[in-house]
Formats: C-alpha cells, structure tokens, sequence
C-alpha cells in the first residue's frame, strides 16, 4: 500500500505506556492505563470499547484535549509530551492529525452554513478565503454531496449528511492521521453504508485512519487491524479477521458472541453468561 | 432575527412604539410648539388650545417639555443599557476563557454589584465625580451590568465545551477566533434579550434619579423629572402626572415586549413557535371537510 | 423468579391457561381488558369466534382476520414450542407464523416453566386466531405544519405474545407510527386515516381520562434515551413504585415490595440496592432495564421498544434483546421492536415490516422477509447489512 501521499516510513501515531486520570487529583481514577498503540501510515485501525472503557479518552488525549498522566504520545514523529497551548497551536495548524466528533448533531455550529464549517480549518490555517472556498467546495465533492449543500444550515441537513460534511472537515487540511470517533454510530444502514465507503475511499489515497467505535460490526469491514479497549487497558491488538474469528480476550469473545446478525441464532446465553462471569470476576 | 420579531404581532407592536419613541427622541426638541424653559403667569392651567397639556407650576408648557425632555430620558436609558452590556457582556464571556483568577475576581465583582444597595453607590459616585448625565448613566450602568456578565457567562459556557468549538480548536484556532466565530452568535440572543429589558429598567432608574435631583440639573425637562414636580401639585391638579407616566410605561412596556418576542423567535423555541403558526394557518386554509380523521 | 403476570387475581385458572395452549379449543379472546372476567378459557370467551378448523376467511369478523392471514402465510412452517404463561388468565395462545428457528432462544427461556411449556401449537390454516391486543388498519399520520403526509398507511395486527417489528431509516416514520399507537404524536402531528386499536377500543374514541387508563396498564412504551425519562432527582425504586400505587392502586409498602420484585424480574443483579440509587449512578443498560420494569409495572399488554437497544454497547443490547424475549415468553407480553437494525429485529420478531418514507415496502414473517426479501429495497437493506456487517467476517460461528 503506497500512498502517493506518504512522506516516510514512520509510524504516524505511536502512543506508548499512556496513562490519563480523570478527576481532582486526590480521587482521580485511571481512564486509561498503559496503553501502546501504533498506526502506520496508510493504515486503519479500529478502536473497540464499551462505554467507558477510554475510547473516545484516548482520542482526546493524543489530541491534546485531555492531559496524559503518564506515558508519550508522538504525532509524526514529534514528541508532544509537555506541548503549551502555543505548540499544541502549531502543531494542529499544520493540520497532521484531524478528528471527526461522535455526535453529527452537535460537531456542526448551528448558526454557521455549510461552506463556513468547511472552510473554517483553512482559514485557521492562513489560507486565503477563495482558495479556502474552492478546496472546500472539492471535498463537498468527495464526500458526494452536493455543492448546493454549502449554503445550508446543519439544522436543513439530516444526519447522514452532516456527518458527512464533519468528515469532508477533517479532510480539507489534507491530514496523514483521522481520528473518527463513533463515524456510523449514529446513522442508519443508507448513510451508514454511504460514509463508510468514503472511508474506504480515504485509506486508498493514503490516509491513516483510526475508528473509533463500540460497535465491532460497524469497523471491521473498514479495518485492517483493530484494537480493543477494556476498562482502560488494550486487551487485544490484532488483524481484523484474526479478532473477529479467534478471539482471545473474554472480553472480545462476549463482543462477537453479542453482535447481533441476520442468519445466525445469537450465541447461546449461557455462553455470554460465562464470559460475563469470567469478566467481572 | 429582526424579520422573526416582526412576524409576531407582540414583536411589531413593540417595535412600532419604540420606533415612535425613538423620533420622539430625535425630533422632541424640534417639534416642541414653546420654548420649554419659558416660564409664564399662567401657572398650573388646564389643558387648551395654547396648551395641550397645561402649564406646570411655573406656568411652562408641559407639553413641550415632555417632548424636549424625551431626548434625555431615551438616550439616557439607552446609554445605561450599552454601558451595562459593555461593562458585562465583555468580562462575562472572556471568565470562560481567560484562566481561573480573572474569572474569580470577575465573579465576585459581580456578586458584589449586586449586592451593592443601588442609591447609597449612586449618591456616593454623585459625590466623588460630581452631578451630571454621564456619571448618572456610569453608575446605572456598572449596577445593572452584573445581569449582563451573567448571561453571557451562562451562554458561553454552554458553547464552551460543544464538539464544534473543540473542532475549532483541533484544526488550531486560536480563543479570539473561537469567540468571534462561534461564541458571539450563540450570546447574542440572550443578550439581546437582557438588553432589551435593560432599557426598560434604565427608563426607571433613569427617571427616579431624576426624581432625586442625581443625574439632570432641575430646569432642564425629562420624563421622570416631570413626574416628580407634578407629584408635588397632585391637590390643584390630580391628573398632571398622568401624561410623563403613561409615557414612562409604555415605552417600558414596549421594550419588554419586544424582550419577549426576541426570546420567543431565538433558538429551537423559536422555530417550534414558527412551526406552529404555520401549521393553525394551514389548517385553517384547508378548511374542506376531508382532513375530519384524527380529533384530539 | 418473580413473574411478570398482569392478572394478580388469586383465582385458579391455570387449566385455562394450558387449554388456551393447546392446539383444537383456543379460544378467541376479546380484545377487552377485562382479563379477569371469568375463570376457565370460555368464561374469557366474550364474543367467541369460530375456535374450529373451519375457520373461513370471509365470515370472521375483522379483528380476526390478521391472525388468519398469518397463520396462513406460515403455513409451512413448523410448530414452535410456547411457553405458557403461568398465572394469567388471558393467556397468550400460541403466536402464529413464527418458525422456530426465528426466536433461538425460545427453548432455554421456557426450561424452567410448568408443563405448559411443552404445549405445542399445530400451525396451518385456519389455526384458531387470537382477538389482537394492537391492531392498525392503515394508519396515515399527517403534519399539520407542512400540510403533507409522512406515513402513508400502516397496518399490522398484535396477538398476546407476538413480536412485531418495524425497520427503516430515520425519517421513515417508525416512530411516528409508534407515537400515534401511543397517542402521544407531536404537536401537530395527526392521525389523518385508518384506525388504531388497542385491546379492541378505536383510540380515536377515547377521552384523555381513558387515555391515561390505557398507557402503562395495557399499552407501555420504552424509547432510545433511558435516562430522559426519569427524573434525576428522584431515586429509581420510587418512581416505580409510583406507578405500581397508582396503576394498581397498592398501598406504600406494598408497591414498594412490587417494585423491587420488578427490577429482579428485570434481572437486575442487586435489586434492593438499585431501588435505592438515582440516575446517575445507573449505567445506560441498568437504566434502560429500570426503564422497561417501570414501562411493564402496571401489567401492560404490549410493549413498544423504539430503538430501545440502539443507544446500548453491544453487549448490553444482547442482554436487553434477551430481557425482552423473556418477558414476552413468561408474561405473553406482545412486543412492538423497531429499530435501524436489521439484526436486532431478526432476533426478535415473528413479522417484520419494512417502512421506507412512511410507506410499508414489505410486510410479512421475519424469516421470508429477511431471507428472501422481495421488494428491493428490502433486498438492499439486507445487502448493505451482510456487506458491513459482521457475518462477512465470521467464517467460524455460520454453523453454530
């Protein structure tokens, strides 16, 4: 896979030992605990989780928007362990990482069109408001929606398409690395077929992705590794297929046992049952 | 927003009578048939053809006073309500952002303006800066503005942390961005309505500052003050307060309508209320018989 | 294991209750409420319908007609195993068309009930239909707002028992359909045609005294958002105990020991101490557990989940989904399931509609409708699930 966009061989993202704390330090409890990852560039990688298993905790950490306890978050090769607002500025100025946000209803400024919520990156950036319009208008394109969009209101859109204009969002600043938090969580199977093609589309030109999801169903046709995340500590790293098939943690093994599907009987409950057991011995 | 105002008949209503008040205001001094300082014999006259409002107690006329002194009286009220949104709005929405001491000190002067009794700081200003519109507008001005702080703290707040701000600030932009492109829209309304209602409020701190002698010299005319010399001669002439107080009132009135229809039209409120019409409207237009299916 | 019964009336009708069972004299209930007219199956019978084999399809009285229709369009299919409920009087007769393998779980759940559990419906024509609790006879919903239609005839029928569910995309009307069975569509929103029919009463009809009667006695509602719908001020137990005192009219203590029974029913692990938390110390799976023993406190004969697992890990959806089976099973609950999901539905349903901008695309069991989907749409939406879904991906689990 040579994305004609790949600058070098090193890991895009590399999180190493991360720990993050939540609440006031004397009764902080760990959100996170020692979690290594690294993404590659090109490469996609699926984030499973449960609600409150750090997921969404660990996003915003290599973003910056939560502190780290412990551990090294590198972006591209730059260390951002103690990064100041003033680096962290520079740093996402140069529009390396993006993130696309779980809930398409609240990521979009209500009050701003289309084209203004597209172009807003660019501009942060310094890059001349016909130019910023032009390119924005392009990735209106890649992500099949109409230019006629860019007039509108979030609020005259319906969800499919607004988490399609917070992808086209992410995407106007050409990034290496998109962190989508819970892409298809919210939409139903049209849209939801629809933008997880566009992230189909996105790693064939080189764009490492990382989704995000506690839906294991939703991310592994789009993934070529995924990672599961249980309270707090990755449990299982491995090839899509591999996780899915042979799954070794018991957490993964009540997760492909929970999926609902169309053809087969859900697993047996005593099987769940014992799984549940094992997990919350 | 302004078109959505005027959809409301309360809206129109206000807005109506406030744009009256506002050539009022303008063109009062112009249009005042007498000199409104000219004393006369003619003390405390009924009303006549020469004037339609009587005399006072110096035999001026009342009528041309009102209008000389509406100047006054409006400008005043507006001045305290930019001064409160200034002096409130500003420091409200920055506490969100500016770090945990400015935004302590912010909040406790605020806590304490308020608790501040509102004469005993007017009069203490008077004193240090001397009587006059401006320190009178000052002083109203910081009293009334906690409200404002308040309000655009509240609204800021709750943009502070919503996906799209952080969006904004993934992709590196800078707090007076964040402000500029997302905040102010979302602080505008409430402080649309807070201002609204402020103006009604400063016409009657406005006017009882008057009514104390703080802020206007005596001779020269405005609604409050002449309210509080008719007051004074209530036994020969029962009905002369009248005239300054109704006017008083309802431009009060009109700017709390206009409060009103602005909060009703702002935000998913707003577009349920539009919703609404809309549908009475339709359903009284397509009054055929057919659509008889669901009553309830 | 507490029971979820509707009837707590002590009377002895069990035998009732295993004859309605079996497969010759089942008898045709009222839609009515009165559950506790009488003690034996014909006591329950108050406007019996032809319980015999000759059962014609011109000559039955309509509400009837919807259980004949689908008896008949599974005719092939096999018995299915019921398991019957244990202290009701108006026992869920054995539901019509559904296939046993359509509800995996049917077998397990039923281990520990009586010997009615071993009753077997024989399905084929004519099969003796049950009154419906929920009947919709082409319900079209119009906003009054645009002036436009948004569902544009819905109709399906609901025995004691039975899982119907209703798939689309958002914005197909799902839940609109849903709050008009409700009664509770937003403002200006309205029934414009066709009839909705709860336990046999036109809801056109009823006063909002009626109403409030209706909701949560016999017709009962969970919805996507657990957490909106409790007050979180309140600790939990109480507000269901709420219901309890004033659906059922039981005293403090008593609906207090109502409402702990509930949430063990709910399978709640530590019931007592659940009773006494608030919201926020529940998590989303708890609540929605708390939410559907509130939402089946007073006894209802049907429930809806809108979207009730969609916001759920899908771990705790398994439990939910296995929660919900349980309670039709063991209670004869009748269940209205929509959701986005294909496969949630497919777990769960005996008949699925398929809505597609408020008009029903395809109608019919689960199993013909999933399986070998007949309009299009259908077709895609089963398409676009095996494409994204996981089944693609499994290779090892297709045999089990």
């Amino acid at each position: 896979m040579t994305g004609d966009r790949r600058r070098e061989t090193d890991p895009v993202l590399e999180v190493t030992g991360l720990d993050v704390h939540y609440g006031p330090r004397r009764r902080s409890r760990p959100a996170l605990k020692g979690v290594s990852l690294t993404v590659a560039p090109g490469e996609t990688v699926g984030v499973i989780g449960e609600t409150g298993s750090g997921k969404t905790t660990l996003a915003r950490a290599v973003l910056g928007l939560v502190p780290a306890a412990a551990g090294s978050v590198r972006i591209a090769g730059e260390d951002v362990r103690g990064y100041g607002r003033r680096q962290w500025r520079g740093l996402r100025r140069r529009g390396v990482v993006q993130y696309v946000f779980q809930d398409p209803l609240r990521s979009l400024d209500p009050d701003l069109t289309v084209a203004d919520s597209l172009t807003e990156p660019l501009l942060v950036q310094g890059v001349p408001r016909t130019e910023a319009a032009r390119r924005a208008r392009a990735f209106l394109d890649r992500v099949r929606l109409p230019a006629d969009l860019l007039d509108r209101l979030p609020g005259e859109l319906s969800g499919g398409q607004r988490q399609r204009v917070a992808v086209a969002r992410a995407l106007v600043t050409e990034p290496r690395l998109v962190i989508l938090d819970e892409p298809v969580s919210a939409l139903d199977s049209a849209n939801r077929v629809q933008v997880l093609e566009i992230l189909k589309e996105l790693r064939a030109t080189g764009v490492a992705l990382v989704l995000i999801s506690h839906d294991l169903g939703s991310v592994v046709g789009t993934s070529d590794r995924i990672a599961v995340l249980y309270r707090g500590e990755l449990v299982e790293v491995g090839p899509a297929r591999d996780v899915v098939n042979h799954p070794r943690h018991a957490y993964t093994r009540l997760l492909v046992g929970s999926a609902p599907t169309l053809r087969a009987a859900p697993t047996d409950r005593a099987g769940r049952a014992a799984l549940r057991a094992l997990l919350n011995a | 927003m302004l078109r959505r105002v005027l959809a409301l008949t309360s809206g129109r209503i206000a807005v109506g009578i406030l744009a009256v008040i506002a050539l009022l205001a303008l063109l009062g001094p112009l249009l005042a048939p007498q000199d409104p300082l000219a004393t006369s014999d003619n003390t405390l006259a009924a009303a006549s053809g020469a004037h339609w409002l009587g005399t006072d107690y110096l035999g001026r006329d009342v009528l041309s006073r009102l209008l000389d002194g509406s100047r006054v009286s409006v400008l005043g009220s507006l001045e305290v309500a930019v001064m409160a949104l200034v002096v409130g709005a500003i420091p409200g929405i920055l506490s969100v952002y500016l770090g945990r001491v400015f935004e302590w000190v912010t909040l406790r002067l605020a806590d304490t303006l308020v608790a501040l009794p509102f004469l005993l700081f007017a009069v203490a200003v008077i004193a240090l800066l001397g009587n006059g519109i401006t320190q009178a507008m000052l002083v109203t001005g910081a009293l009334v503005s906690p409200l404002f702080y308040r309000v655009a703290r509240a609204a800021t707040l709750s943009v502070a942390r919503s996906p799209y701000v952080e969006a904004a600030l993934v992709s590196g932009a800078s707090i007076g961005w964040v402000v500029r492109r997302h905040v102010w829209l979302k602080v505008l309304p409430p402080l649309a309505v807070a201002f609204a209602q402020t103006i009604g409020v400063g016409f009657v701190i406005v006017s009882s500052l008057t009514f104390l002698g703080i802020g206007v010299q005596p001779p020269e005319p405005t609604w409050g003050g002449l309210l509080a010399s008719d007051l004074g001669y209530l036994s020969h002439q029962p009905w002369a307060p009248v005239v300054p107080a109704l006017l008083i009132m309802v431009t009060v009135w009109a700017a709390n309508l206009l409060a009103d229809a602005i909060r009703d039209v702002s935000g998913e409120a707003g577009r349920a209320l539009v919703n609404s019409r809309k549908a009475r409207a339709n359903r009284r237009a397509a009054a055929d018989p057919v659509s008889a299916g669901g009553t309830r | 294991m507490t029971t979820l019964s509707r009837n707590t009336s002590p009377e002895p009708v069990r035998g009732g209750a295993r004859s309605a069972a079996g497969p010759a004299d089942a008898p045709a209930r009222t839609g009515g409420v009165s559950a506790d007219a009488g003690g034996g199956p014909v006591g329950a019978v108050v406007e019996p319908v032809d319980g015999t084999a000759d059962l014609s399809e011109g000559t039955v009285p309509d509400p009837v007609r919807g259980g004949g229709r689908s008896a008949a369009g599974s005719a092939d299919a096999p018995a299915r195993t019921v398991s019957a409920p244990i202290d009701t009087a108006d026992a869920p007769a054995p539901t019509a068309g559904v296939p046993v393998g359509g509800v995996g779980e049917s077998d397990d759940a039923t281990g520990g009930s009586d010997s009615a559990g071993t009753a077997v419906a024989e399905e084929g024509p004519g099969r003796a239909a049950v009154a419906p609790v929920l009947a919709l006879r082409d319900v079209r919903i119009s906003d009054r707002a645009g002036g436009r239609e948004i569902v544009h005839g819905v109709s399906f029928e609901l025995t004691p028992g039975k899982v119907v569910g209703i798939v689309g995309e958002s914005g197909s009307g799902k839940t609109l359909t849903c709050r008009a069975a409700l009664g509770i569509l937003p403002p200006h929103f309205e029934v414009s045609g066709g009839s909705v029919e709860i336990a046999g009463t036109d809801i056109a009809t009823l006063t909002s005294a009626q109403w409030t009667a209706l909701r949560g006695a016999t017709i009962s509602a969970v919805f996507q958002d657990p957490a909106s719908y409790l007050n979180p001020s309140i600790r939990v137990g109480p507000q269901i105990a709420e219901v309890v005192r004033v659906k059922k009219g039981l005293k403090r203590r008593a609906a207090r020991h109502r409402a702990v029974e509930l949430l063990a029913a709910v399978q709640l692990r530590d019931p007592e101490l659940v009773y006494t938390q608030y919201t926020h110390e529940l998590s989303g799976g708890m609540l929605q557990r708390v939410l559907i023993a509130a939402a089946v406190a007073a006894g209802p004969r049907v429930l809806i989940a809108d979207e009730a697992t969609t916001a759920l890990d899908v771990t705790v959806q398994a439990e939910i989904l296995d929660l919900l089976a349980d309670l039709r099973d063991q209670a004869g609950l009748a269940l209205v399931v929509v959701s986005h999901d294909l496969a949630v539905v497919a777990q769960l349903c005996d008949e699925v509609l398929v809505l597609r901008e408020g008009e029903v695309v395809e109608h019919g069991p689960t199993r013909h409708v999933l399986h070998e989907p007949r309009h299009e749409y259908t077709r895609l939406l089963v398409a676009e699930h095996e494409q994204y879904g996981l089944e693609k991906f499994l290779t090892t689990r297709e045999a089990s």
